[in-house]
C-alpha cells in the first residue's frame, strides 16, 4: 500500500514538475515553433513570389506604411492591461461592429474610376457623392513583404456575423472590406472602399451605392481538397451579396441579436443590377449613416450553398446559416487584403497576401500570424523578447518593471520631456491613448447613491490624478464624461471636481449625511429607517491596478465617514451583476465608438430593457430627448452642440464618477529576428505610424487612436 | 511523561536539535512581536498630552488586526513575559510539557476572551449586514481615527519612538509600488528595508506577518490532523475488529487521494480563506497519524498495564486516552513536527499557484507576488529563504527527536 502510495504521489509530482517545467520552457518550444514556421515560409516562397509581382506594380507608386499597432491592440491592451472592456455588451460604442463596420483595408486611389473633385470632403450630404479616395502614399514599396507574428487568443468561431470577438472582427477586417470606411481621427469623414460612389437621397432615408466592377472573392483554402473543387471557381461580388448579408441580418432565426439592433430601422434592400445597392430605411436615424455605408458583403456563392455545392433553398437558408459547414471548416472568404490560408485552433491562423486583391496594399506585411499558444501574460513577454512576436503590450506594473525601473535595458530609457523617447531601443515602446474610458458606476436604485449631492461628492473624495500617477504610472488621461476630451464633440467647458475631501464632506452634509451615533461612520435616514454608509464595490478581479485604486479610495472614503468594501469578480461573474444591476457600485469600462450616441448609456428606456446598458438607472428628462434627438439629428454643427449639453447635464448628475480613458504601451521589435538574413522591415511602419494618425485608425479604429 | 523528557534531552544534545529549536523559537518570537517590530504607530507618543503608547492600544482592534489569529498571537505578546515568569516559578512543581499546555491555555483563554465582546469585521463591513454596530467596536473605531491622525498630522509635535519597520504590512502605500530594498518613501521619510510589493506593501512588514500565519496554519492544521488521526487510530488499534476494518479502509481512502490535488480542489471551490486553507490542510492530512497510533495502540494493548487496567474494570476510554496514549506520544510528537512543516510548505504552495487569501500577507502570497514580477528578486528570495529556513528547522528538530527516540527504544 505505501509503495503504490509513493509511487502515485511520484507520478502527481512528476506530472506537476512536468507541467511546471513545460511552463518554463514554453518560451523555448515557441522558439522551436518560430523556427518550425520559417521552415514552412521557405517552402512557400514560391507562392511568395507570384506576390512580388504585386510588389513590382507598386514600385512605381508613392508608397504605404500600415503597420499595424491595431494588431497588437486586440493582443496587448485587452489582455494585458488586466481590464476587460465590455466589448460583449455593446455601448455607446459599437463594441461589436464587425460586419458594417468591417473598416478593411483600402481604396487607392484609383485614378480611372474616382474623379477627384472638391466636393469629395468625405462629409456625408444629401444628393451627391461625398466619399474621399483613401490615401495610401504612406506604403513604401521597399518594405513590402515579410511577416507579421502576433499572440492572440482562438476565437469560439470565425463567422462574421454570429461571432462577436476581437480576433474574429480583426479577421474579417483583413480578409473582408465594406462599402465605406471612416476613422476615429475624423469619423465623420468616409472613404469609399467596395462602393464607387453612394447617393444619399430622401432626407438620409434611401442610401444608393455604386459598387466597384471585378472585384473578386477569395478562393478560400478548403477548396484544395477534393470535395470543394467546386469553390475554386471565381466569383464577382455584386450587390447580391450585400443583400444577403443584410438580409440574414435582419432574418430572427439568425442568431445574431448584437447586430440587429443596429438594423432594426432597416426597411429593405434593393439590387436593381449586380453592381447597385440600395438600402431603404424606416425613419430618419443617424446611425444609419455608419450601418449603411459599413456594411460588409457575405459570399452567397458560399453561405448559399451545401457542403456539396447544392443550392440552399431560400426558406432554409437562415436556419442553415447559424450551423453553416463552411464555419466548421473553419473558412473565411473575403474580398479583401489577406486570406486566410492556415488555422489551427489553440495553435497558430496565418493571413497571407491575396494575389488579386483590387486595391493596393494597406499593409506592408506580406504574412500575418496569429499565434494561439501563448496565453500567460508573463509569457507573452518572453516571447515578445525572445523575438517570437514582433508586437506587444505592457500592462502598468510592467511598463513600470521593464521600462521606468530599467530592469530589460533593450527599452529606451522613458524621457518625460520626449514622449517619443521610447523608439530608439532595441525594443520601441511608446504609449498610445485608447478609445476607451472606465468609470465608477452608482447604482441609483440604491438609496445610498439615489441623490446627485452624494455622488457629487464620491467624485470629490475620489483622487483621480494621483491614482493615474502612482497606481498606472501616468498611463491614463482623465476624462468627466463619456466622449473623449481628444474629440472634437467634447464639452471643454466641464469643470472638473477635483480631489477635495472638504468639498465632499459639505455635500454629505447637504445630503444629510451625518454621524448621528457617533460611530464614526456616516448615516441618514431614508424612508423611515437609519441606514450607515456603508457600500460594496464589485470590480475586475486579477487586476492589480484595480486593487491598488480601490485601497486608495477605501482610504480616502474612511476619512470622510464612509465604509466601502472591495468585492474583486470573475469576469462572467461581473457581466452578471451589470446585467442583474446587482451591485451598489460598481467599476465598469466602456469603448467608445464612431458615432456619438448617448441613448445607449443613459436613455431612461434602457434602464430595464434586457440587455440594456444603462444599468446605474440614470433618468433625466433632458437627456432622454436631446438623446433622442441626437439620433436623428445629420447636422454636425447641431450634433455637437446637443453633444455638450448632454454632457454637461451626466456631469451635473454624476451617475458615474468618470476616471479616465487609459493609455496602452505598444511595443514592438526594432532589431531583425535572429537568424534572418532579410533585413527588418516588419515594423518599417510602426514610427510612421505613430506620428500620422490614419494607418493606424484604419486598421483598428474603436480602440487605437494615436494623436499627432 | 518522564520517558519524554528523557527522550528530549536525549535529542538536546544534537546540534540540529538546538539550532532547529533556536530557530524555530525566534520565528515564534518574532511572529509574536511582530506589531512590536513592524507597525506604522508609534511605540511610543509622547506630545503635549501625556505619554501614550499607541502600538500596545491598537493590540486588540478589529480594524487593525482583522484575522481572529491576530487577536490571539497579541493576546500572547503581552502575557508571554508573565508566562514565562509563572513558568519559572512552577519549574518544580510542573513537568515542562504541563506548564507549556498550560500557558497555551492561557493564551487560548485570553484571546478568546479579547474576541467576545467584538463584532467580526466582515459583518460591519459588509453592506449587506444589517447589524448594528456594538459599543466596544465604536470605541475602537474612534481609538483607530485618533491614533492614524495623531501619526500623519501632529507627527512634529510629538517626541516618538517608532518601530524598526514603520509599516504594516497589509497597508498599502500605493504611490510606493515595487521598490527595491533601502528606498525610502518620500512622502513620510521612512525606509522600506525590504522594499515593498506590487501594491506597494512593505516586504519586512510582510514578512514578519507571514511567520504569523506560516505558524497558524502549522500549529492549527497539524493540531487538526493529530486530532483526528489520533482519535481514529485509537478507536482503531484499541477496540480492532470491524472498526477497525472500517477505519483502515478509511484510512486507505484517504492515502490513494493525492493530498495536494486535493487540497487544490476544495480550495478552489470553497474559498481562498486563510482559515479554510489550514482546514483542509488538516482534514487531509490525518490519515498517516491514523496509522501510527493504531500501531501503537496495537503494540499497546498487549501490555500488561492494559490488562491491569481491563482487570480493574476501567473503562475503554479512560484506559485509551489516559494509559495508552501517554505511551503512544513519542511517534506523535515526532509527526506533528513533520507535520507543521509540511503544513507550512503546503499554504506556501497554495498561495504561489494562486489560491492563497489574499487578504493576509504570507510567504506564500509574496512568492506568488514575486512570480507575477519576476524582475523584482527581493520578492523571490526572501520569502523562499524563510520558508527553507522555517521548514528546514522543524525537519531538523523533527528527525533529531527521532534519533532520539530509536536510540531510547533500542
Amino acid at each position: 500500500m505505501n509503495g503504490f502510495k509513493v509511487a502515485f504521489l511520484s507520478l502527481i509530482a512528476g506530472l506537476l514538475l512536468y507541467v511546471v517545467i513545460d511552463q518554463w520552457r514554453r518560451p523555448e518550444q515557441m522558439g522551436a515553433m518560430s523556427r518550425s514556421f520559417a521552415e514552412m515560409a521557405e517552402a512557400s516562397r514560391a507562392q511568395t513570389d507570384e506576390l512580388r509581382k504585386v510588389r513590382l506594380a507598386l514600385e512605381a507608386r508613392p508608397v504605404a506604411a500600415a503597420l499595424t499597432p491595431s494588431v497588437a491592440p486586440s493582443v496587448a491592451p485587452s489582455v494585458a492591461s488586466g481590464v476587460p472592456t465590455n466589448v460583449g455588451s455593446g455601448a455607446a460604442v459599437t463594441p461589436t461592429a464587425q460586419v458594417p463596420e468591417t473598416p478593411a483595408t483600402s481604396v487607392q486611389p484609383v485614378p480611372s474610376t474616382v474623379v477627384p473633385a472638391p466636393t469629395l470632403d468625405g462629409v456625408a450630404k444629401l444628393g451627391v457623392e461625398f466619399m474621399k479616395p483613401m490615401d495610401r502614399s504612406y506604403i513604401i514599396a521597399a518594405h513590402l513583404g515579410g511577416t507579421l507574428r502576433m499572440i492572440s487568443s482562438t476565437p469560439k468561431g470565425l463567422n462574421p456575423l454570429l461571432s462577436s470577438d476581437a480576433f474574429t472582427s480583426e479577421i474579417q477586417e483583413n480578409c473582408n472590406d465594406s462599402l465605406a470606411t471612416h476613422t476615429s481621427a475624423d469619423p465623420e469623414a468616409w472613404f469609399s472602399q467596395l462602393a464607387e460612389s453612394a447617393i444619399i437621397s430622401d432626407d438620409y432615408k434611401t442610401y444608393t451605392f455604386k459598387l466597384r466592377k471585378g472585384v473578386h472573392w477569395q478562393v478560400p483554402a478548403i477548396a484544395e481538397r477534393p470535395e470543394f473543387t467546386w469553390l475554386r471557381d471565381v466569383h464577382e461580388l455584386t450587390s447580391e451579396d450585400f443583400a444577403f448579408a443584410l438580409q440574414l441580418v435582419l432574418d430572427p432565426k439568425v442568431d445574431c441579436e448584437h447586430l440587429r439592433g443596429y438594423y432594426q430601422d432597416l426597411d429593405r434592400v434593393e439590387t436593381p443590377d449586380p453592381y447597385t445597392l440600395r438600402l431603404i430605411w424606416k425613419k430618419k436615424v443617424y446611425t444609419s449613416l455608419s450601418f449603411s455605408l459599413g456594411a460588409a458583403p457575405l459570399p452567397k456563392h458560399i453561405y448559399g450553398r451545401n457542403k456539396d455545392g447544392s443550392i440552399i433553398p431560400d426558406n432554409q437558408v437562415a436556419v442553415v446559416f447559424n450551423k453553416h459547414w463552411f464555419d466548421d471548416e473553419r473558412g473565411v472568404c473575403g474580398v479583401g487584403e489577406f486570406r486566410l490560408v492556415e488555422f489551427t485552433a489553440d495553435k497558430v491562423a496565418r493571413l497571407r497576401r491575396s494575389t488579386d486583391y483590387w486595391s493596393t496594399p494597406s499593409m506592408h506585411f506580406d504574412t500575418i500570424e496569429y499565434n494561439f499558444e501563448i496565453k500567460q501574460p508573463d509569457a507573452m513577454l518572453v516571447a515578445f523578447k525572445n523575438g517570437q512576436v514582433h508586437l506587444t503590450g505592457l500592462p502598468p506594473l510592467k511598463y513600470k518593471s521593464e521600462v521606468l525601473d530599467r530592469k530589460e535595458p533593450r527599452f529606451a530609457a522613458a524621457d518625460p520631456a520626449n514622449p517619443k523617447a521610447g523608439r530608439s531601443g532595441e525594443f520601441g515602446w511608446e504609449a498610445a491613448k485608447r478609445q476607451a474610458f472606465s468609470y465608477i458606476g452608482w447604482n441609483a436604485r440604491r438609496p445610498v447613491f439615489a441623490d446627485t449631492k452624494t455622488r457629487q461628492a464620491m467624485t470629490y473624495a475620489f483622487p483621480k490624478e494621483r491614482i493615474i500617477r502612482d497606481i498606472y504610472m501616468g498611463l491614463g488621461q482623465p476624462i468627466l464624461s463619456d466622449v473623449h476630451p481628444d474629440s472634437s464633440a467634447y464639452n471643454s467647458a466641464l469643470k472638473p471636481l477635483d480631489f477635495d475631501l472638504d468639498q465632499a464632506k459639505r455635500l454629505l452634509a447637504e445630503a444629510g449625511w451625518t454621524d448621528s451615533d457617533g460611530d464614526g461612520l456616516l448615516d441618514r435616514v431614508v424612508a423611515g429607517n437609519r441606514i450607515p454608509f456603508k457600500f460594496v464595490v464589485k470590480y475586475y478581479a486579477n487586476s492589480p491596478e484595480w486593487d491598488n485604486t480601490l485601497h486608495i479610495y477605501r482610504t480616502e472614503l474612511k476619512r470622510i465617514g464612509i465604509e466601502m468594501e472591495a468585492v474583486p469578480q470573475e469576469w462572467k461573474e461581473l457581466i452578471r451583476v451589470y446585467e442583474d444591476r446587482d451591485f451598489d457600485a460598481v467599476v465598469g469600462s466602456w469603448q467608445m465608438g464612431f458615432d456619438l450616441d448617448f441613448y445607449q448609456l443613459w436613455h431612461s428606456s434602457q434602464i430595464d430593457a434586457p440587455g440594456g446598458s444603462n444599468h446605474c438607472a440614470f433618468a433625466d428628462p433632458e437627456v432622454d430627448t436631446l438623446a433622442v434627438q441626437l439620433r436623428e439629428e445629420f447636422d454636425l454643427e447641431k450634433r455637437l452642440v446637443i453633444a455638450k449639453r448632454i454632457q454637461q447635464r451626466i456631469h451635473d448628475l454624476q451617475p458615474y464618477t468618470f476616471f479616465m480613458s487609459p493609455k496602452s504601451i505598444f511595443a514592438w521589435q526594432n532589431r531583425a529576428p535572429a537568424g534572418s538574413t532579410e533585413r527588418n522591415r516588419y515594423l518599417a511602419g510602426v514610427e510612421w505610424g505613430l506620428d500620422h494618425l490614419h494607418p493606424l485608425k484604419n486598421r483598428s479604429p474603436l480602440s487605437w487612436y494615436f494623436p499627432q | 511523561m518522564g520517558e519524554h523528557q528523557g527522550m528530549w534531552a536525549k535529542a538536546w544534545r544534537r546540534a540540529g536539535v538546538r539550532w532547529g529549536t533556536g530557530l524555530v523559537v525566534a520565528f515564534v518570537l518574532l511572529g509574536v512581536y511582530s506589531p512590536f517590530i513592524a507597525n506604522e504607530l508609534a511605540l511610543v507618543w509622547w506630545d503635549a498630552q501625556g505619554l501614550s503608547f499607541p502600538v500596545v492600544g491598537d493590540l486588540l482592534n478589529r480594524w487593525s488586526y482583522p484575522k481572529y489569529y491576530d487577536i490571539y498571537f497579541n493576546a500572547a505578546a503581552v502575557l508571554l513575559p508573565f508566562l514565562l515568569i509563572g513558568s519559572w516559578l512552577l519549574r518544580r512543581r510542573w513537568s515542562l510539557v504541563r506548564r507549556m499546555v498550560a500557558g497555551a491555555l492561557v493564551v487560548v483563554v485570553a484571546g478568546t476572551v479579547c474576541l467576545l465582546p467584538i463584532i467580526p469585521p466582515s459583518s460591519a463591513v459588509s453592506s449587506a449586514s444589517t447589524t448594528s454596530v456594538s459599543g466596544d467596536w465604536q470605541a475602537i473605531w474612534r481609538y483607530r481615527r485618533q491614533s492614524q491622525a495623531l501619526i500623519t498630522e501632529d507627527h512634529a509635535k510629538a517626541m516618538t519612538i517608532f518601530a524598526p519597520v514603520p509599516f504594516r504590512a497589509m497597508t498599502p502605500i500605493a504611490s510606493q509600488i515595487l521598490k527595491s530594498p533601502g528606498s525610502v518613501d518620500q512622502t513620510s521619510g521612512r525606509r522600506f528595508w525590504l522594499g515593498t510589493d506590487s501594491a506597494g506593501k512593505d516586504v519586512a512588514a510582510q514578512m514578519l506577518a507571514g511567520a504569523r500565519i506560516s505558524l497558524t496554519v502549522g500549529l492549527v492544521a497539524t493540531g487538526l490532523s493529530l486530532l483526528i488521526g489520533t482519535l481514529l487510530g485509537a478507536l482503531s488499534g484499541y477496540l480492532g475488529g470491524w472498526v477497525d476494518l472500517m477505519i483502515q479502509r478509511l484510512v486507505e481512502i484517504m492515502m490513494c487521494f493525492p493530498t495536494f490535488i486535493l487540497i487544490l480542489v476544495v480550495v478552489a471551490m470553497t474559498g481562498r480563506d486563510i482559515f479554510v486553507i489550514m482546514v483542509v490542510i488538516g482534514l487531509t492530512g490525518w490519515a498517516g497519524t491514523a496509522r501510527l497510533v493504531r500501531g501503537e495502540f496495537l503494540a499497546q494493548s498487549v501490555r500488561d498495564y492494559v490488562a491491569a487496567g481491563q482487570a480493574l474494570g476501567l473503562g475503554s476510554l479512560r484506559i485509551m486516552f489516559r494509559h495508552i496514549l501517554p505511551n503512544a506520544l513519542t511517534p506523535l510528537l515526532i509527526t506533528a513536527t513533520f507535520g507543521i512543516a509540511g503544513a507550512v510548505g503546503s499554504e506556501s504552495a497554495l498561495s504561489f499557484v494562486g489560491l492563497g487569501d489574499p487578504t493576509v500577507a504570507s510567504w506564500g502570497m509574496l512568492l506568488e507576488q514575486g512570480r507575477q514580477n519576476i524582475a523584482y528578486a527581493h520578492l523571490i528570495w526572501l520569502p523562499g529563504m524563510a520558508v527553507f529556513v522555517l521548514v528546514s528547522a522543524l525537519n531538523l528538530i523533527g528527525n533529531g527527536l527521532r534519533e532520539a527516540a530509536d536510540a531510547a527504544s533500542e
